[in-house]
């Protein structure tokens, strides 16, 4: 049982970068518009100019 | 990219507009409006059809048609307008928030986040959507706010900047502390408990002593951010009511996380005894959760208020030098000369300098009929022109004003105000006693098991009784009858509005606009016996004669008498602002429409229509005219009318058991008219009162009982602020909606009884939690006392005890939802 002193430890720590990326999101302000980046996806870019280039290419 | 098809496609021939996809006016090929085919053109000159695809994929094909807006944005380059809703964010780059008109689905969000692109000098947009509002940050140097101002306003998103410097702008930041403080222990509560279920396992199958105090101390380190960041709220509240005297519903929680951490510690340090860290960084995330739904909710009330705030004009249109400018409020100086039209609201105290103006003063003093006034006559702040088109001089600046004197008076009314008792508080209060008196009982009882021991039955007995239904059910209670109410337009900007709802025991309304529609209404007429075959023809030259004016009586006699008619061709048509109106028609008739003094001078000699006695009693009405030919053909009562739910909902609230009084700055008749036909007594009806005595007599009631205040007008400001619970109503003023505590979105009286329906059902809801909790504190502190809690106990109690209070309170109902409007996304 002797890993559990290693194990306890690290998990912990795993769940403290989760908890710092939970603050820095707070920080940037991202919770507090929870609607419109679900609207906001589903926008797509324009495609690159080399993604037009392949689609002009007829298919075989 | 291809162009979405029409709605409902006739081969051939385009049926709904390019732009907005509502039906083409006829004549009309491809675009209802200018408005729409400008927008359109714009979207295709920049490559942004995709506008179109998406809004059709979105599901909402139509737009609402783009209405062209005349509005100038060069006010918004001025100092003092930068002072107001520009910060910096250095080096010349600029942050500005505004409030956008016309945000309606997902295709103009990507439409508006794509203008940094086309704009030069526009770094970022950011939509925020359920706002309905937008963060712009650009580059002074290369662009002005003006600009950006005028291009959404020429894609049809009216832009109402905000202020960045008010109250609001620390409520971000306060926001995100309490969302950091919330994840903290959501994080600490969590991992404590995982490692707490290790130890429990371990009292059954044994466990190595060595692990077990590591999860002890581990849990304790986890405990410490707790303790020490999240948990502060909680003490600086109890802390502040303490030093102001009061038991603070926060002391009791302070008390068992305090009670709950230093003994564990303790324990752990000393490697003996219970600890509880597990029950309390659980117990401080559950009530931090339920301080943010609550915070949420009323944020989401004082968001909508404040945006009706922003839509309230701040801009006047000042005459120099021959030119028209836009300017801020603010910024008029004495001897300024501003053009006013239509609708608008006077700015400044000052006198007419030009034209005749027709001012409808009841926003301010209550008056419900509009007077006109001629070149030198005053004219003050807050009132509204209606139907006249004139220049005003500025006497005095907007914040010496007549309304910037009674907006101050609010100020200090708000100040003076006596602190109330909260239900929760009152709990707190009880709850602090009764535990420590049976904490002491509890440790002298067990002190002869030996002082270890009897502190452990303590500790158990401060963990086990905290009130959670008081922490957590209650907040989440009234969030949700804050949200509930608000889907209803009943918006509540106050903690203590329902509790106090509950409490009062006197209402005061106001007539204007609250009671009564505040508008003009056709009331009774009469046709001349000889014109009566002529029905038709008179209401159509009704029509014709009033077609062009914005006096309010012209729209009751548009409304009430010729429907929709069409109207009689007319020509030479000529309007003397708030007397009358006259015209010919083709065969050559002479119309005439106004007061009986005006249809005098158009040579009437006969009496009136109506007898006598028949006017008796109506005198707060307006007696107009119909004359042809100088033969009075038809006359008309036309005067402000009871709003009608109005009688309905003052029986309710009467068998209530509330005591409803009628204060009015209208004069004594039309408010008497009012009081009778609303079985108001004598004595509870006073007419004529100024701003200060409505508020003078609002706080003399409630120095003796708690009182509600409900207005809509400027004049009603410090009355609001001067009654324990003031309730603003839609359609008045900007000012009286910043003082409401609670104010109601929809111009609808009923709104008003379904508030305080509501506030009694949620206190209900309330009470009926606590009760619940009482129970259960009073199982578990029976338990402790007998010292058959453990923290396995604890941990099981508290979260089952909390479910229960919280599912209850999530399952009531406190208000009726009737939907204000449904948002298409």
């Amino acid at each position: 049982m002797e890993i559990v002193y290693l194990l306890v430890p690290v998990s912990v720590l795993l769940a403290l970068a989760f908890l710092l990326a939970y603050i820095w999101s707070v920080r940037g302000g991202q919770l507090e518009d929870l609607n419109t980046p679900a609207l906001r996806m589903l926008h797509d870019d324009e495609p690159s100019a080399e993604r037009k280039a392949v689609d002009k290419i007829p298919h075989r | 990219m291809t162009e979405p098809a029409p709605v409902c496609p006739i081969p051939g021939q385009r049926t709904v507009c390019k732009h907005c996809g509502l039906a083409l006016p006829e004549q009309a090929s491809e675009f209802c409006c200018s408005g729409c085919k400008a927008v359109y053109e714009i979207l295709h000159e920049y490559g942004l059809q995709n506008f179109y695809r998406l809004r059709e994929r979105g599901g909402a094909w139509s737009t609402k048609p783009v209405s062209a807006s005349h509005r100038k944005f060069d006010y918004l380059d001025g100092t003092d307008a930068h002072a107001e809703f520009v910060g910096e964010e250095g080096g010349g780059i600029l942050r500005a928030r505004v409030f956008l008109e016309g945000l309606h689905c997902s295709a103009c969000v990507w439409l508006l986040e794509q203008l940094p692109k086309i704009h030069p000098g526009l770094l970022e947009l950011r939509v925020n959507f359920v706002r309905g509002s937008a963060e712009i940050v650009f580059d002074s140097k290369v662009t002005k706010l003006s600009a950006i101002a005028a291009r959404l306003s020429s894609l049809g998103y009216t832009p109402y900047p905000i202020g960045v410097n008010g109250a609001e702008k620390n409520v971000p930041r306060a926001d995100r502390r309490l969302l950091t403080q919330l994840g903290v222990a959501g994080f600490c509560a969590s991992n404590t408990m995982l490692l707490a279920i290790g130890r429990y396992q371990g009292l059954f199958t044994g466990m190595d002593s060595d692990i077990n105090s590591l999860f002890a101390w581990i849990s304790m380190l986890l405990s410490l951010p707790v303790i020490f960041f999240s948990a502060l709220p909680f003490f600086r509240a109890a802390w502040s009511g303490l030093k102001l005297g009061r038991l603070h519903i926060d002391l009791p929680l302070s008390i068992a996380i305090i009670g709950g951490f230093v003994p564990s510690a303790f324990n752990t340090i000393r490697g003996a005894g219970e600890i509880y860290f597990d029950t309390i960084t659980a117990l401080v995330f559950l009530l931090l959760a339920g301080r943010w739904m609550q915070r949420r909710s009323l944020g989401a009330a004082l968001d909508r208020s404040a945006m009706l705030s922003a839509l309230a004009p701040r801009t006047a249109q000042r005459i120099r030098g021959g030119a028209v400018q836009e300017v801020l409020i603010e910024a008029l100086q004495p001897g300024d000369i501003v053009r006013l039209t239509d609708g608008d609201i006077v700015p400044a105290d000052g006198l007419v300098h030009k034209g005749t103006a027709l001012i409808d003063p009841s926003l301010l003093t209550g008056e419900s009929m509009p007077i006109t006034l001629g070149e030198r006559a005053r004219v003050f702040a807050g009132t509204r022109s209606v139907g006249s088109q004139f220049e005003l001089l500025v006497e005095r600046q907007f914040a010496q004003s007549r309304i910037a004197e009674i907006v101050n008076l609010v100020h200090s009314a708000a100040q003076s105000k006596a602190p109330i008792v909260q239900l929760t508080d009152k709990i707190g209060a009880w709850f602090v006693a009764a535990v420590l008196v049976l904490s002491v009982v509890t440790f002298v009882v067990w002190l002869p098991a030996g002082g270890f021991t009897a502190l452990d039955r303590v500790i158990a007995l401060l963990v086990v009784t905290c009130p959670c239904a008081v922490g957590i059910a209650t907040p989440i209670t009234l969030s949700l009858a804050f949200a509930r109410a608000a889907a209803s337009g009943i918006l509540i900007k106050s903690q203590d509005a329902i509790d106090l709802a509950c409490q009062v025991k006197s209402i005061y309304l106001d007539k204007t606009g609250t009671l009564t529609r505040g508008q003009m209404h056709l009331r009774a007429y009469r046709v001349a016996p000889a014109m009566v075959s002529d029905l038709a023809l008179l209401r159509s030259a009704v029509q014709g004669l009033e077609a062009g004016s914005h006096h309010p009586v012209a729209a009751a006699l548009a409304l009430g008498f010729a429907g929709d008619i069409e109207a009689l061709a007319l020509r030479n048509r000529t309007e003397e602002a708030g007397r009358g109106v006259t015209a010919v028609d083709q065969s050559g008739t002479r119309w005439t429409l106004g007061s009986e003094a005006f249809s005098r001078t158009s040579g009437v000699a006969e009496r009136g229509l109506f007898s006598e006695a028949e006017l008796t009693g109506q005198e707060a009405l307006t007696v107009v005219s119909l004359v042809r030919n100088e033969k009075l053909a038809a006359q008309f009562l036309v005067g402000d009318v009871i709003r009608d739910e109005s009688p309905e909902v003052v029986a309710k609230l009467r068998r209530m058991g509330m005591e409803l009084f009628l204060v009015s700055g209208d004069s004594v008749l039309p408010t008497r008219l009012v009081g009778r036909q609303l079985k108001f007594p004598e004595t509870h009806v006073f007419a004529e009162v100024s701003p200060e005595e409505k508020s003078l007599l609002v706080s003399r009631a409630t120095a003796q009982q708690t009182t509600a205040m409900v207005g809509d007008g400027i004049n009603d400001a410090v009355a609001l602020k001067s009654a324990s619970l003031g309730i603003g109503l839609r359609g008045g003023a900007e000012a009286c909606l910043r003082v409401a505590d609670v104010f109601l979105a929809k111009a609808d009286l009923t709104s008003l009884l379904d508030f305080f329906e509501g506030s009694r059902r949620t206190l209900g809801i309330v009470r009926r939690g606590l009760l619940i909790s009482i129970f259960y504190n009073g199982a578990g502190a029976a338990l402790a006392v007998a010292g058959l809690v453990g923290p396995l106990v604890a941990a099981l109690v508290m979260p089952i005890s909390s479910l229960t209070v919280i599912s209850l309170a999530i399952m009531s109902k406190s208000f009726n939802v009737a939907p204000l409007r449904s948002n298409k996304v």
